[in-house]
């Protein structure tokens, strides 16, 4: 084979393995642990990592919620609503699972990859 | 000959790195104010600005319609569902198209699903309305079967753009039907101002359109049990519903009530966990998922046959039943 076409042959391959490695790279750093992710009427409240206990507080539209994490799940402990829909909801812990407070404007959404753009 | 093919992939190669890079944003916005459910919108856009101009748009629409067809609250200087099932016994109300199509939507869904999907049942809904929103206690049967004999279509009449009731106990109630007529009016306004590849999402309701920079849209199906995903399907230009038992519930002893409630029973179904419909009506796709709930899945699949549409239904012991096509979505 002629030396041209084969410079020419590693010059792709070289530029092919770095554009694949570049998006590789951008995959990968989206990937992280899951977490509580909390919303107020739209605006982030707060992000938690799931694997570490906490009691949260929540000041929401109209009054307070109280959340707990709790061995890698997330649950309302208690809530000032009249409906309480967020209290009897079951604990979240798998991407994409939300509890919400509409009365409050509250939203505990777990933050993680699961593939699904929605989950419904 | 060679070389000049390395060239030109050499420059393929750097075009589709060059136009990765202009790959339109994504953006998304989550409303908690429209249909008593919780609204997400995602959009591949050019600019940020072109975003919020969308949303904007889209949740004035979504309100306007919210308010039309609110059966619960009545508005100043609006004909809506509230007004109209307060009135419409003593006298025709004027009403705007919105309404008028969605009843007689309604009229022919009933019409289909022989009497299962009723939007003109809300007499009996807004009985185990009141118990849910109590969270506790069950209706009588006495309770039950009064409301129950205050259900038919044939008590309601459109004519001329003017709505009215032949029974003063009869009530509306597009719940089955509202978020998918919402879903698309809603995908209407967003094609007419230039939105092509966006999910909206009302509360299990969802609409795609177009595609994202990687691929299909991919919708999870929640696992009634509550153990992450069921299933995920990938999807573009169509919408996707889900009618669960784990939606919308209260307890008491010990038992769960759900918010579908079959008409035949008087009570919330029991044969299945979810149903999950796929079809490009979204209107359909939203009466369907209910309809097919309060039906056997025989009785279904001839139901989808007629509105090119699939499902996946999980039965009350956890058993997955899929339509003929579902698979190839998954």
């Amino acid at each position: 084979m002629n030396k041209t076409v084969v410079r020419d042959i590693i010059l792709v391959g070289v530029i092919l393995a770095v554009s694949l490695s570049l998006i590789l790279i951008t995959r990968t750093n989206a990937k992280d642990g899951k977490e509580l992710v909390i919303t107020v009427d739209g605006g982030i409240y707060g992000a938690y990592p799931l694997d570490k206990d906490a009691r949260i507080e929540i000041n929401g539209a109209e009054g307070k919620l109280v959340v707990m994490i709790e061995d890698g799940k997330a649950y309302v402990v208690s809530s000032t609503c009249a409906g309480q829909d967020c209290v009897h909801s079951k604990p979240v812990s798998h991407a994409g699972e939300r509890i919400i407070c509409l009365p409050n404007r509250v939203i505990l959404q777990i933050k993680g990859d699961n593939g699904a753009d929605v989950v419904i | 000959m060679k070389r000049s093919a390395c060239v030109i992939l050499s420059i393929i190669t750097v075009f589709i790195f060059t136009a990765c890079a202009k790959t339109p944003g994504r953006y998304s916005i989550t409303f908690t104010d429209v249909f008593d459910t919780v609204t997400d919108f995602i959009a591949y856009c050019g600019s940020e600005d072109e975003f919020n101009k969308a949303a904007e748009a889209l949740h004035g629409e979504l309100l306007r319609l919210h308010r039309l067809y609110d059966i619960y609250n009545e508005y100043d200087g609006i004909v809506n569902l509230a007004y109209i099932n307060r009135t419409a016994s003593a006298a025709p109300v004027a009403a705007t198209d919105e309404i008028t199509s969605i009843l007689q939507a309604g009229k022919d869904f009933c019409r289909d699903t022989g009497g299962r999907l009723n939007v003109f049942a809300g007499a009996v809904f807004s009985v185990w309305h009141g118990y849910r929103e109590a969270g506790t206690g069950v209706p009588s049967d006495n309770e039950l079967e009064e409301a129950a004999a205050h259900v038919s279509p044939e008590l309601v009449h459109i004519s001329g753009g003017a709505v009215s009731f032949t029974d003063g106990n009869l009530k509306i109630d597009v719940g089955a039907l509202a978020k998918g007529e919402a879903s698309r009016r809603a995908a209407l306004l967003l094609g007419k101002i230039g939105i092509k590849d966006y999910m909206l999402n009302i509360g299990g309701n969802v609409t795609v359109s177009g595609r994202k920079p990687e691929g299909l849209w991919k919708v999870g199906v929640q696992d009634p049990d509550g153990e992450g995903l069921f299933t995920k399907v990938s999807v573009s230009d169509t919408s996707v519903v889900t009618s669960g038992d784990y939606q919308r519930f209260y307890e008491y002893n010990g038992r769960k009530y759900h918010h579908i409630i079959d008409l035949q029973t008087l009570y919330p179904a029991d044969g299945y966990r979810s149903v999950t419909v796929i079809c490009e009506n979204q209107q359909a796709a939203d009466a369907l998922s209910t309809a097919l709930f309060l039906m056997s899945v025989e009785e279904g699949t001839e139901l989808l046959k007629r509105y090119g549409a699939e499902a996946l239904w999980i039965k009350a012991d956890g058993q997955a039943v899929r339509s003929e096509g579902f698979s190839r979505y998954e």
